[in-house]
Protein backbone atom coordinates (compact mmCIF):
# COMPACT_ATOMS: atom_id res chain seq x y z
CA UNK A 1 0.00 0.00 0.00
CA UNK A 2 1.58 3.55 -0.91
CA UNK A 3 1.24 6.69 1.13
CA UNK A 4 -1.54 7.57 -1.77
CA UNK A 5 -3.62 5.33 -0.85
CA UNK A 6 -2.98 5.06 2.65
CA UNK A 7 -4.46 8.35 2.49
CA UNK A 8 -7.32 7.34 0.20
CA UNK A 9 -8.10 4.35 3.44
CA UNK A 10 -7.25 6.97 6.20
CA UNK A 11 -11.16 6.69 7.91
CA UNK A 12 -10.99 3.28 7.31
CA UNK A 13 -7.53 2.69 9.02
CA UNK A 14 -8.79 4.35 12.11
CA UNK A 15 -11.93 2.33 12.28
CA UNK A 16 -9.81 -0.58 12.10
CA UNK A 17 -7.67 0.03 14.41
CA UNK A 18 -10.66 1.56 16.51
CA UNK A 19 -12.16 -1.86 16.24
CA UNK A 20 -9.37 -3.92 17.10
CA UNK A 21 -9.57 -1.96 20.49
CA UNK A 22 -13.02 -2.68 21.14
CA UNK A 23 -12.45 -6.00 20.15
CA UNK A 24 -9.85 -6.44 23.14
CA UNK A 25 -12.27 -4.36 25.39
CA UNK A 26 -15.07 -6.88 24.28
CA UNK A 27 -12.75 -9.91 25.34
CA UNK A 28 -11.82 -8.45 28.73
CA UNK A 29 -15.17 -7.82 29.57
CA UNK A 30 -16.39 -11.55 28.20
CA UNK A 31 -13.30 -13.12 29.77
CA UNK A 32 -13.99 -11.39 33.87
CA UNK A 33 -17.18 -12.22 33.53
CA UNK A 34 -16.24 -15.77 32.60
CA UNK A 35 -14.52 -15.72 35.78
CA UNK A 36 -16.94 -14.26 37.54
CA UNK A 37 -19.79 -16.41 36.28
CA UNK A 38 -18.17 -19.50 36.32
CA UNK A 39 -14.63 -19.60 38.09
CA UNK A 40 -15.30 -18.08 41.29
CA UNK A 41 -18.82 -18.21 41.20
CA UNK A 42 -20.95 -16.49 44.15
CA UNK A 43 -23.92 -17.88 45.53
CA UNK A 44 -24.99 -20.54 48.65
CA UNK A 45 -24.83 -24.15 47.82
CA UNK A 46 -22.74 -23.71 44.85
CA UNK A 47 -18.75 -25.97 44.94
CA UNK A 48 -20.03 -27.86 47.36
CA UNK A 49 -16.74 -29.66 47.45
CA UNK A 50 -14.61 -26.34 47.86
CA UNK A 51 -16.77 -24.64 50.94
CA UNK A 52 -18.62 -27.74 52.47
CA UNK A 53 -21.94 -26.74 53.45
CA UNK A 54 -21.24 -22.75 53.06
CA UNK A 55 -21.00 -22.66 49.40
CA UNK A 56 -19.18 -19.78 47.85
CA UNK A 57 -22.02 -16.93 49.63
CA UNK A 58 -19.78 -16.10 52.44
CA UNK A 59 -15.88 -16.30 51.33
CA UNK A 60 -16.52 -15.69 47.75
CA UNK A 61 -15.02 -12.85 47.42
CA UNK A 62 -11.61 -14.11 48.55
CA UNK A 63 -11.47 -16.73 46.43
CA UNK A 64 -8.92 -16.24 43.30
CA UNK A 65 -8.71 -16.86 39.71
CA UNK A 66 -5.20 -15.89 37.96
CA UNK A 67 -4.30 -14.11 41.58
CA UNK A 68 -6.31 -11.77 41.64
CA UNK A 69 -9.51 -11.92 44.16
CA UNK A 70 -13.01 -12.18 43.45
CA UNK A 71 -13.35 -8.38 44.42
CA UNK A 72 -10.91 -7.30 41.97
CA UNK A 73 -12.23 -8.88 39.23
CA UNK A 74 -15.63 -7.23 39.84
CA UNK A 75 -13.63 -3.99 39.83
CA UNK A 76 -12.08 -5.16 36.47
CA UNK A 77 -15.13 -6.13 35.02
CA UNK A 78 -17.00 -2.89 35.83
CA UNK A 79 -14.38 -0.77 34.92
CA UNK A 80 -13.35 -2.80 31.60
CA UNK A 81 -17.28 -2.47 30.90
CA UNK A 82 -16.90 1.73 31.16
CA UNK A 83 -14.07 1.70 28.75
CA UNK A 84 -16.12 -0.16 26.31
CA UNK A 85 -19.33 1.48 26.44
CA UNK A 86 -17.10 4.62 25.85
CA UNK A 87 -15.73 2.96 23.16
CA UNK A 88 -19.36 1.77 21.86
CA UNK A 89 -20.28 5.35 21.75
CA UNK A 90 -17.43 6.33 19.70
CA UNK A 91 -17.89 3.80 17.22
CA UNK A 92 -21.67 4.54 16.77
CA UNK A 93 -20.42 8.17 16.35
CA UNK A 94 -17.96 7.39 13.64
CA UNK A 95 -20.49 5.19 12.17
CA UNK A 96 -23.22 7.85 11.84
CA UNK A 97 -23.00 9.15 8.68
CA UNK A 98 -23.03 5.45 7.78
CA UNK A 99 -26.24 4.19 9.43
CA UNK A 100 -27.66 7.12 8.28
CA UNK A 101 -27.12 5.79 4.51
CA UNK A 102 -28.12 2.38 5.45
CA UNK A 103 -31.75 3.59 6.37
CA UNK A 104 -31.74 5.50 3.41
CA UNK A 105 -31.32 2.79 1.16
CA UNK A 106 -32.94 0.08 3.12
CA UNK A 107 -36.06 2.42 3.31
CA UNK A 108 -35.80 3.29 -0.59
CA UNK A 109 -35.98 -0.34 -1.55
CA UNK A 110 -36.21 -3.87 -0.30
CA UNK A 111 -33.82 -6.15 -2.02
CA UNK A 112 -30.67 -7.17 -4.29
CA UNK A 113 -28.13 -5.95 -2.41
CA UNK A 114 -29.55 -3.93 -0.20
CA UNK A 115 -30.82 -6.84 1.91
CA UNK A 116 -26.91 -7.51 3.39
CA UNK A 117 -27.33 -3.93 4.36
CA UNK A 118 -30.78 -4.31 5.90
CA UNK A 119 -29.19 -7.38 7.68
CA UNK A 120 -26.29 -4.89 9.16
CA UNK A 121 -28.49 -2.62 10.38
CA UNK A 122 -30.48 -4.72 11.97
CA UNK A 123 -27.79 -6.56 13.85
CA UNK A 124 -26.09 -3.33 14.59
CA UNK A 125 -29.21 -1.88 16.15
CA UNK A 126 -30.13 -4.80 18.06
CA UNK A 127 -26.71 -5.22 19.25
CA UNK A 128 -26.80 -1.54 20.34
CA UNK A 129 -29.86 -1.85 22.39
CA UNK A 130 -29.54 -4.93 24.27
CA UNK A 131 -25.91 -3.03 25.44
CA UNK A 132 -27.40 -0.37 26.50
CA UNK A 133 -29.92 -3.01 28.34
CA UNK A 134 -26.51 -4.54 29.77
CA UNK A 135 -25.75 -1.48 30.45
CA UNK A 136 -28.04 -0.17 32.68
CA UNK A 137 -28.74 -3.42 34.33
CA UNK A 138 -24.42 -3.28 35.05
CA UNK A 139 -25.09 -0.29 36.60
CA UNK A 140 -28.04 -1.32 38.78
CA UNK A 141 -25.87 -3.89 40.37
CA UNK A 142 -23.03 -2.45 40.59
CA UNK A 143 -24.67 1.71 42.05
CA UNK A 144 -28.16 0.74 42.91
CA UNK A 145 -28.15 -2.72 44.27
CA UNK A 146 -24.05 -3.01 45.30
CA UNK A 147 -23.73 -6.53 47.19
CA UNK A 148 -22.95 -6.65 50.85
CA UNK A 149 -26.07 -5.74 52.21
CA UNK A 150 -26.78 -8.74 53.72
CA UNK A 151 -29.54 -9.50 52.53
CA UNK A 152 -28.75 -12.44 50.56
CA UNK A 153 -31.42 -14.94 52.53
CA UNK A 154 -34.27 -12.50 52.18
CA UNK A 155 -33.14 -12.10 48.42
CA UNK A 156 -33.62 -15.96 48.19
CA UNK A 157 -37.00 -15.51 50.03
CA UNK A 158 -38.03 -13.19 48.14
CA UNK A 159 -37.90 -10.39 50.58
CA UNK A 160 -34.46 -8.54 49.13
CA UNK A 161 -33.64 -4.96 48.29
CA UNK A 162 -35.51 -3.88 44.85
CA UNK A 163 -35.15 -1.88 42.25
CA UNK A 164 -37.67 -1.16 39.45
CA UNK A 165 -39.96 -3.89 41.52
CA UNK A 166 -36.79 -6.27 40.60
CA UNK A 167 -34.81 -7.52 42.79
CA UNK A 168 -30.78 -7.95 42.66
CA UNK A 169 -31.03 -11.29 41.26
CA UNK A 170 -32.87 -11.39 38.77
CA UNK A 171 -31.57 -7.79 37.77
CA UNK A 172 -28.22 -9.85 37.54
CA UNK A 173 -30.04 -12.94 35.66
CA UNK A 174 -31.21 -9.89 33.13
CA UNK A 175 -27.22 -8.88 32.59
CA UNK A 176 -25.74 -12.23 32.60
CA UNK A 177 -28.56 -13.49 29.50
CA UNK A 178 -28.39 -10.31 27.86
CA UNK A 179 -25.06 -10.36 27.76
CA UNK A 180 -25.08 -13.68 26.18
CA UNK A 181 -27.28 -12.79 23.83
CA UNK A 182 -24.80 -9.77 23.06
CA UNK A 183 -21.77 -12.51 22.49
CA UNK A 184 -23.81 -14.21 19.74
CA UNK A 185 -24.86 -10.90 18.22
CA UNK A 186 -21.25 -9.58 18.18
CA UNK A 187 -20.22 -12.88 16.15
CA UNK A 188 -23.30 -12.50 13.27
CA UNK A 189 -21.92 -8.70 13.42
CA UNK A 190 -18.20 -9.91 12.54
CA UNK A 191 -19.59 -12.61 10.09
CA UNK A 192 -21.68 -9.64 8.37
CA UNK A 193 -18.41 -7.72 8.31
CA UNK A 194 -16.46 -10.35 7.39
CA UNK A 195 -14.86 -9.17 4.36
CA UNK A 196 -13.96 -5.44 5.37
CA UNK A 197 -11.70 -6.94 7.81
CA UNK A 198 -10.15 -9.03 5.66
CA UNK A 199 -9.26 -6.84 2.68
CA UNK A 200 -8.64 -4.02 5.31
CA UNK A 201 -5.81 -6.75 7.36
CA UNK A 202 -4.32 -8.05 3.76
CA UNK A 203 -4.22 -4.05 2.51
CA UNK A 204 -2.50 -2.90 6.41
CA UNK A 205 -0.20 -6.01 6.22
CA UNK A 206 0.79 -5.08 2.68
CA UNK A 207 1.73 -2.18 4.15
CA UNK A 208 3.74 -3.62 7.07
CA UNK A 209 5.49 -5.94 4.67
CA UNK A 210 6.44 -3.22 2.13
CA UNK A 211 7.94 -0.62 5.14
CA UNK A 212 10.01 -3.60 5.94
CA UNK A 213 11.34 -4.58 2.68
CA UNK A 214 11.50 -0.87 1.36
CA UNK A 215 14.23 -0.68 4.44
CA UNK A 216 16.22 -3.67 3.85
CA UNK A 217 16.57 -2.43 -0.14
CA UNK A 218 17.59 1.20 1.63
CA UNK A 219 20.35 -0.53 3.71
CA UNK A 220 21.51 -3.02 1.20
CA UNK A 221 22.07 0.38 -1.15
CA UNK A 222 23.74 1.70 1.90
CA UNK B 1 -43.71 -12.91 -7.68
CA UNK B 2 -39.96 -11.14 -7.62
CA UNK B 3 -40.81 -9.94 -4.49
CA UNK B 4 -41.95 -13.14 -3.11
CA UNK B 5 -39.12 -15.01 -4.02
CA UNK B 6 -36.67 -12.15 -2.41
CA UNK B 7 -39.03 -12.28 1.07
CA UNK B 8 -38.95 -16.07 0.85
CA UNK B 9 -35.14 -16.31 0.54
CA UNK B 10 -34.50 -13.70 3.82
CA UNK B 11 -35.84 -16.64 5.83
CA UNK B 12 -32.92 -19.44 5.55
CA UNK B 13 -30.73 -16.25 6.21
CA UNK B 14 -33.13 -15.37 9.44
CA UNK B 15 -33.19 -18.90 10.78
CA UNK B 16 -29.40 -19.00 10.48
CA UNK B 17 -28.88 -16.04 12.30
CA UNK B 18 -31.34 -17.17 15.01
CA UNK B 19 -29.55 -20.50 14.94
CA UNK B 20 -26.17 -18.88 15.94
CA UNK B 21 -27.75 -16.91 18.89
CA UNK B 22 -29.55 -20.28 20.07
CA UNK B 23 -26.10 -21.87 19.82
CA UNK B 24 -24.22 -19.21 21.84
CA UNK B 25 -27.06 -19.28 24.66
CA UNK B 26 -26.72 -23.45 24.81
CA UNK B 27 -23.52 -23.19 25.34
CA UNK B 28 -24.16 -20.90 28.38
CA UNK B 29 -27.24 -22.83 29.45
CA UNK B 30 -24.76 -25.62 29.40
CA UNK B 31 -22.23 -23.89 31.49
CA UNK B 32 -24.62 -23.36 33.99
CA UNK B 33 -25.63 -26.50 34.78
CA UNK B 34 -21.74 -27.02 35.40
CA UNK B 35 -22.50 -25.21 38.76
CA UNK B 36 -24.24 -28.50 39.95
CA UNK B 37 -21.43 -29.75 42.05
CA UNK B 38 -22.12 -33.20 42.55
CA UNK B 39 -21.16 -33.07 38.43
CA UNK B 40 -24.31 -35.25 37.55
CA UNK B 41 -24.40 -33.59 34.43
CA UNK B 42 -21.00 -33.77 32.93
CA UNK B 43 -23.25 -35.64 29.67
CA UNK B 44 -25.06 -32.39 29.05
CA UNK B 45 -21.97 -30.97 26.81
CA UNK B 46 -22.86 -33.60 23.87
CA UNK B 47 -25.45 -31.15 23.32
CA UNK B 48 -23.23 -28.40 22.69
CA UNK B 49 -22.42 -28.88 18.92
CA UNK B 50 -25.73 -30.43 18.12
CA UNK B 51 -27.37 -26.58 17.30
CA UNK B 52 -24.28 -26.33 15.19
CA UNK B 53 -24.84 -30.00 13.23
CA UNK B 54 -28.62 -29.07 12.84
CA UNK B 55 -27.81 -25.89 11.07
CA UNK B 56 -25.31 -27.69 8.78
CA UNK B 57 -28.42 -30.31 8.66
CA UNK B 58 -30.92 -27.53 7.85
CA UNK B 59 -28.58 -25.91 4.74
CA UNK B 60 -29.55 -29.35 2.73
CA UNK B 61 -32.15 -30.55 4.19
CA UNK B 62 -34.14 -27.85 5.41
CA UNK B 63 -36.97 -29.46 6.80
CA UNK B 64 -35.55 -32.11 8.56
CA UNK B 65 -32.76 -29.66 10.17
CA UNK B 66 -35.72 -27.14 10.97
CA UNK B 67 -37.63 -29.87 12.54
CA UNK B 68 -34.61 -31.09 14.48
CA UNK B 69 -34.06 -27.62 15.87
CA UNK B 70 -37.42 -27.26 17.24
CA UNK B 71 -37.06 -30.59 19.12
CA UNK B 72 -34.29 -29.59 20.49
CA UNK B 73 -35.60 -26.42 21.56
CA UNK B 74 -38.24 -28.41 23.36
CA UNK B 75 -35.80 -30.66 24.52
CA UNK B 76 -33.88 -27.69 26.53
CA UNK B 77 -36.93 -26.54 27.85
CA UNK B 78 -37.61 -30.25 29.25
CA UNK B 79 -33.77 -30.28 30.59
CA UNK B 80 -34.47 -27.37 32.69
CA UNK B 81 -37.65 -28.33 34.25
CA UNK B 82 -36.87 -31.65 35.14
CA UNK B 83 -32.68 -31.72 36.23
CA UNK B 84 -32.19 -28.70 37.32
CA UNK B 85 -29.17 -27.70 39.24
CA UNK B 86 -30.31 -25.19 41.75
CA UNK B 87 -33.01 -22.99 42.30
CA UNK B 88 -33.38 -19.03 40.88
CA UNK B 89 -30.91 -16.88 43.20
CA UNK B 90 -28.71 -19.53 43.89
CA UNK B 91 -26.85 -19.48 39.86
CA UNK B 92 -26.94 -16.66 38.21
CA UNK B 93 -29.14 -16.66 34.89
CA UNK B 94 -30.83 -20.32 36.63
CA UNK B 95 -34.83 -20.48 36.07
CA UNK B 96 -36.61 -21.60 33.79
CA UNK B 97 -38.10 -18.52 32.40
CA UNK B 98 -34.61 -17.58 31.42
CA UNK B 99 -33.96 -20.91 29.36
CA UNK B 100 -37.37 -20.25 27.24
CA UNK B 101 -36.69 -16.63 26.18
CA UNK B 102 -33.06 -16.78 25.53
CA UNK B 103 -32.26 -20.54 24.37
CA UNK B 104 -35.30 -22.37 23.46
CA UNK B 105 -37.38 -19.44 21.69
CA UNK B 106 -34.22 -18.88 19.06
CA UNK B 107 -33.43 -22.27 18.12
CA UNK B 108 -37.41 -22.97 18.00
CA UNK B 109 -38.09 -19.76 15.63
CA UNK B 110 -35.37 -20.91 13.82
CA UNK B 111 -36.34 -24.56 13.45
CA UNK B 112 -40.13 -22.60 12.71
CA UNK B 113 -38.55 -20.39 9.84
CA UNK B 114 -37.02 -23.66 8.09
CA UNK B 115 -39.95 -25.41 8.15
CA UNK B 116 -42.27 -22.26 6.76
CA UNK B 117 -39.25 -21.90 3.71
CA UNK B 118 -39.15 -25.71 2.80
CA UNK B 119 -43.22 -25.71 2.72
CA UNK B 120 -43.53 -22.43 0.93
CA UNK B 121 -40.97 -24.12 -1.61
CA UNK B 122 -43.33 -26.87 -1.90
CA UNK B 123 -46.46 -24.52 -2.37
CA UNK B 124 -44.19 -22.35 -4.65
CA UNK B 125 -43.18 -25.10 -6.71
CA UNK B 126 -46.77 -26.98 -7.11
CA UNK B 127 -48.07 -23.45 -8.21
CA UNK B 128 -46.04 -23.45 -10.90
Amino acid sequence: MKLVEIKRYQKSITYYFLDIILALSIISVLASSYILWFVIPRGYGVHFDMCGNEGMGFGGNYFTALGIPRYLWIEIHNWASVILLGLVLLHLLLHWSWLGEMFKRVNSQFGGTVRKAGEQLIASITLFILFMVDCFSGFVLWLMLPRGALDYFYMLQGGGRTFWGLQRNVWLDIHVWVSVSIAAIVIIHIILNWRWVVELSKRIIEWFRGLFINRNKKESVQ
Amino acid sequence: MNSECQSRSYLPKAALWLGIIGAVSLLFFNLIFQEDWTQRYVWLWFVVPLPVVFLIVAKKYRFSGGLLMVLLAIAVTVIDILISPGYPGQVAGKGVVYTIIFVSLPLLLSGLLYIIYRFRVISSQKAE
